[in-house]
């Protein structure tokens, strides 16, 4: 899943993912509440988070924030165990010391270049989806 | 006092001695009387005996005027020479007359003196007849003469020739007397010449009274009144001693005559009764004296005992010195306490005269006679002086110095009560310098200060005070202390007074209140008050210490404006920094989006449209993505610039060399394919915030890589030095340097000195190294010329000396770097 509001970052960074063969799977949510109804909608959390592999979240978003998604993912037990990224355009400390805390997998900065930012989104495919070994899905059920 | 007689013999001295010369001059007149009218019983005391020459009679009236007249004690000749001298010729006509019949007697001369008056009556018959002076009566009428006219001489040796002539006298006569009464003629007559009459025996006797009783102070007859023992004992027995045998005989005798007892039984009983009597009067008199002894012994211990208790008392008396002087003025008793004061012995100083305890001005002023002249005078001299000790130091004495007179008011010498009481005159001393000073230093106090007693009246009021309320002292003192203050206050004012009488509750005392004055123009002003309270004997007083307060209430008004006006400011300022936060966050998040945006698509355009794209539209797109690497670089160094500013230190011990040495690490892409000299000096270990002074270093060590890339040999040193105790870090190239003119634009946010083509940056390293070394209390300066290479100083410790100084010390910008 994708949180993104900025409908050109959007677009690059479906560009990106595109390019890296990625944009098959790709569930995109607009803001920090669309996110959430996407998560813990009526009857949703059973059904869509065994199938999430990977949450690429923006902080800075309309209505709920980013961190706010990512906390509640983080304190719900059925969707914790996702990977989530933060992807954003803030290096500001305090931004990464509060994502840490509240139990993000990764924080990434978009870099300006786009050619960094594609191999950036590169290794982030590579490395989430490929290197890395996501739990179980029985576990994922019975968490 | 010590003698008190129990008996007096005679009501006075001198009614003996006057009795008796009145009876001498009754019984001659007596006789003349008897001459004149021929009466035998006048003549003589009976007729049948023997009758007193009329010249005899004569003689007794001359000699007892000439001891009326010699009778009061000789003071003055000058005053008294008229009746001594008539007296004393007198006198010397009484001896003349029994000395010229003695003559007769002796020589066989008829000369007749007593024959001179009653010539006819005394008839011729018999040249010895009866009624002439016969030789006994001669004698003892010249010694008597002669006793008169030398009543009042004393020999060398003390005796009185008076005395001696008129015992012979008084033993001649008195037996002549006897023998009139024991009816023996041998008695009174002599040899058949003229007895002596009864009357002249009975004159002589009275006269050898007068006389001898007329000196009774200094003679023999001192003893009969002298106030002792011997003069009772005398006063007792004399007389007894002479009538009683007299009167025994007598008995005895007319017993034996009238038949009653023969000679033995007579003897025996006169010897008895002698012995009875004499036995009885002697027991008598013992047990009266012994009873008188007894008594003078007890009075005399008692007077001992006392005498003993008040030596002791004043010998022993320390802290006074009390001695005697004689009139004269020399130290005649000494006690301890003297001693003590003054520094004598007793054995060193009875008998020296009290002068030397005077000062020598003293002395020189006759300060010791003139008061020993009031003392006598005044009866008391009390004085307060300097004193002389034995060892020359001084003393402040009070001395009361006092005459001494016996019962009959003569001088008898002084004493003297000395006190040493210099540490008194000191204390007194060192309390009239405490006063001044407190005067002093109150009167040029700029406070005003205010004294109270416990009535709240005012009783002290110094110049300030005058100054401050408007008062003049004398206005002030005595007035209640509400006087100062506004009426509202006045209230509160007594009951306070009144509560920290009674209870001891101070709200005030002891404490810096801030009241209101009132002054005497009705203006009120306010005061800071620091009130003090004391007791002393007379109750308790408050001292108020007061200062006028106006200009600094004002200036605190002042202050307290500001403060709020800073406060206020602060609240912005704090505001602003929040806003500049969210500011730079929004930056940070939002700028970059955009760039983002434009490269992206350029990129993408550039990709896929590439073959469409003419030479000329690729270069443009190129020169997109530029601006956009360029406008991203700015942004990342304002963000760090920003964030440099908002951090907070966290001070670490740092080895700066290994800090250097990451950052020549972090630098490596830029030194890629280039030689660089570095010269690293071994730097000490600081405390500091490491990763801030990373990015110092960082920056330096760039700025020096970038500005020396055209120099063939490029060297860079990183270095300090101890200026004055400072350490002063550096960093120094041989790169192109620059223009001094330019250097206050060196460390400004966005400047340059060089065109962006010939080295590339964003012109806020620098700007960021400044505000970090100045968040460490830091300096930092640089020194450069054109194409000599550039030098950074920065310090880590406080700035108090200007950079031009510091550099100056170390060699300035041609410090030769490279040898």
């Amino acid at each position: 899943m994708l949180v993104e509001d900025n409908p050109s970052d959007l677009e690059l960074t479906l560009h990106a993912l595109r390019h890296n063969y990625l944009a098959n799977h790709i569930h995109v949510a607009r803001d920090g509440e669309e996110a959430l109804n996407y998560l813990f909608g009526r009857e949703t959390p059973a059904k869509v988070a065994p199938s999430l592999k990977l949450v690429l979240l923006d902080l800075k978003l309309p209505k709920v924030d980013g961190l706010e998604v990512l906390r509640a993912i983080k304190s719900d037990p059925r969707t914790k165990v996702i990977p989530v990224v933060i992807l954003t355009s803030s290096r500001e400390d305090r931004d990464v010391v509060e994502g840490y805390r509240l139990g993000v997998n990764s924080y990434i900065q978009k870099p300006v270049d786009f050619e960094k930012f594609r191999e950036t989104v590169r290794q982030l495919r590579f490395y989430w989806l490929l290197v890395n070994q996501p739990p179980p899905l029985t576990l994922r059920h019975t968490a | 006092m010590l003698f008190v007689a129990k008996t007096r013999l005679f009501p006075s001295p001198k009614f003996l001695p006057q009795a008796a010369n009145l009876g001498v001059i009754v019984i001659g007149e007596l006789a003349l009387i008897g001459w004149v009218v021929n009466n035998a019983s006048l003549k003589g005391v009976y007729p049948g005996l023997a009758e007193m020459n009329p010249t005899t009679a004569l003689t007794f009236i001359v000699a007892s005027v000439a001891f009326r007249l010699l009778f009061p004690e000789p003071v003055s000749w000058r005053r008294q020479w008229l009746r001594r001298g008539l007296g004393e010729l007198m006198a010397a006509a009484v001896a003349l007359v029994g000395l010229l019949k003695l003559c007769e007697y002796a020589f066989g001369l008829h000369l007749g003196i007593d024959q001179v008056l009653f010539h006819e009556q005394l008839g011729l018959v018999r040249a010895f007849a009866p009624n002439r002076i016969g030789p006994n009566t001669a004698l003892c009428i010249a010694l008597l003469g002669l006793a008169l006219a030398l009543l009042d001489v004393t020999t060398q040796s003390g005796q009185r020739p008076a005395e001696y002539l008129t015992l012979v006298a008084g033993l001649i006569s008195a037996m002549a007397v006897l023998g009139y009464a024991y009816g023996m003629s041998v008695l009174f007559s002599f040899a058949n010449l003229a007895p002596m009459p009864l009357n002249t025996a009975m004159a002589l006797v009275l006269l050898c009274l007068a006389i001898l009783s007329a000196r009774c102070e200094h003679g023999l007859m001192r003893i009969f009144i002298a106030d002792s023992f011997g003069g009772e004992l005398a006063r007792r027995l004399f007389p007894a001693a002479i009538v009683v045998p007299v009167l025994l005989g007598w008995l005895r005798l007319e017993g034996e005559r009238a038949g009653l007892f023969d000679a033995s039984f007579g003897i025996a009983v006169m010897a008895t009764s002698n012995i009875v009597f004499f036995v009885v009067l002697l027991y008598w008199t013992a047990a009266s004296l012994d009873r008188s002894d007894l008594e003078r012994q007890q009075a005399e211990q008692a007077r001992i005992e006392t005498e003993e208790r008040f030596r002791m008392l004043v010998t022993g008396v320390k802290d006074y010195a009390i001695f005697m002087l004689d009139p004269k003025g020399r130290v005649a008793s000494w006690n301890e306490g003297a001693q003590r004061i003054k520094g004598y012995t007793a054995e060193e100083i009875v008998g020296r005269h009290f002068s030397r305890f005077f000062t020598p001005e003293e002395i020189r002023d006759d300060k010791p006679e003139r008061e020993l002249r009031t003392a006598e005078i005044e009866g008391r001299a009390e004085n307060e002086g300097w004193r002389v000790r034995r060892d020359g130091s001084r003393f402040w004495a009070h001395v009361v110095l006092t005459p001494l007179r016996d019962d009959v008011g003569k001088l008898r010498g002084f004493s003297k009560v000395t006190r040493d009481i210099t540490e008194r005159k000191k204390a007194e001393e060192a309390l009239r310098a405490a006063e001044e000073k407190f005067r002093v230093v109150s009167e040029t106090a700029a406070d005003a200060i205010v004294s109270g007693d416990s009535q709240g009246n005012i009783t002290y009021f110094n110049k300030a005070a005058e100054k401050m309320f408007g008062y003049a002292a004398a206005e002030a003192l005595g007035q209640p202390l509400t006087l100062l203050m506004p009426e509202r206050f006045q209230e509160a004012h007594r009951h306070g007074i009144e509560r920290y009488l009674t209870t001891g509750e101070a709200h005030v005392v002891g404490r810096q209140v801030e009241l209101t004055g009132r002054r005497k123009d009705g203006t009120e002003f306010p005061l800071e008050v620091s009130l003090a309270s004391w007791k002393t004997k007379d109750g308790t007083f408050f001292t108020g210490i007061l200062r006028d307060i106006t200009r600094r209430k004002e200036a605190e008004a002042a202050l307290e404006g500001h403060r709020a006006e800073l406060t206020r400011s602060n609240h912005e300022l704090t505001a602003a920094n929040k806003e500049l936060d969210a500011f730079t966050y929004s930056v940070s998040h939002d700028l970059r989006s955009p760039l983002r945006q434009i490269d992206g698509f350029a990129r993408i355009l550039q990709e896929e449209a590439a073959p469409q794209l003419t030479t000329e539209a690729r270069h443009c797109l190129e020169r997109i993505q530029e601006g956009v690497a360029k406008m991203g670089r700015l942004v990342d160094d304002l963000l760090n610039l920003g964030r440099v500013g908002r951090k907070q230190l966290s001070w670490e011990h740092t080895r700066l060399n290994a800090l250097v040495k990451e950052a020549i690490t972090e630098l490596e892409p830029e030194t890629q394919a280039r030689t660089i000299h570095w010269r690293i000096d071994d730097l000490p270990a600081v405390k500091c915030d490491l990763g801030l002074m990373k990015v110092v270093f960082v920056n330096l060590l760039s700025n020096a890589i970038k500005f020396s890339q055209q120099v063939d040999r490029p060297v860079i040193q990183v270095g300090h030095k101890q200026v004055d105790g400072e350490t002063v870090f550096f960093v120094r190239d041989n790169g192109i340097g620059f223009n001094m003119r330019y250097v206050s634009k060196l460390f400004g946010i966005f400047q340059r000195l060089h065109r962006q083509e010939d080295f590339p940056g964003t012109g806020v390293g620098l700007a960021s190294v400044q505000r970090i070394i100045h968040k460490h209390g830091g300096r930092v300066w640089a020194e450069s010329e054109p194409y000599k290479g550039a030098s950074f100083y920065f310090t880590l410790g406080q700035p108090d000396r200007s950079e031009s100084e510091v550099s100056t010390a170390l060699g300035g910008a041609n410090w030769p770097l490279i040898q």
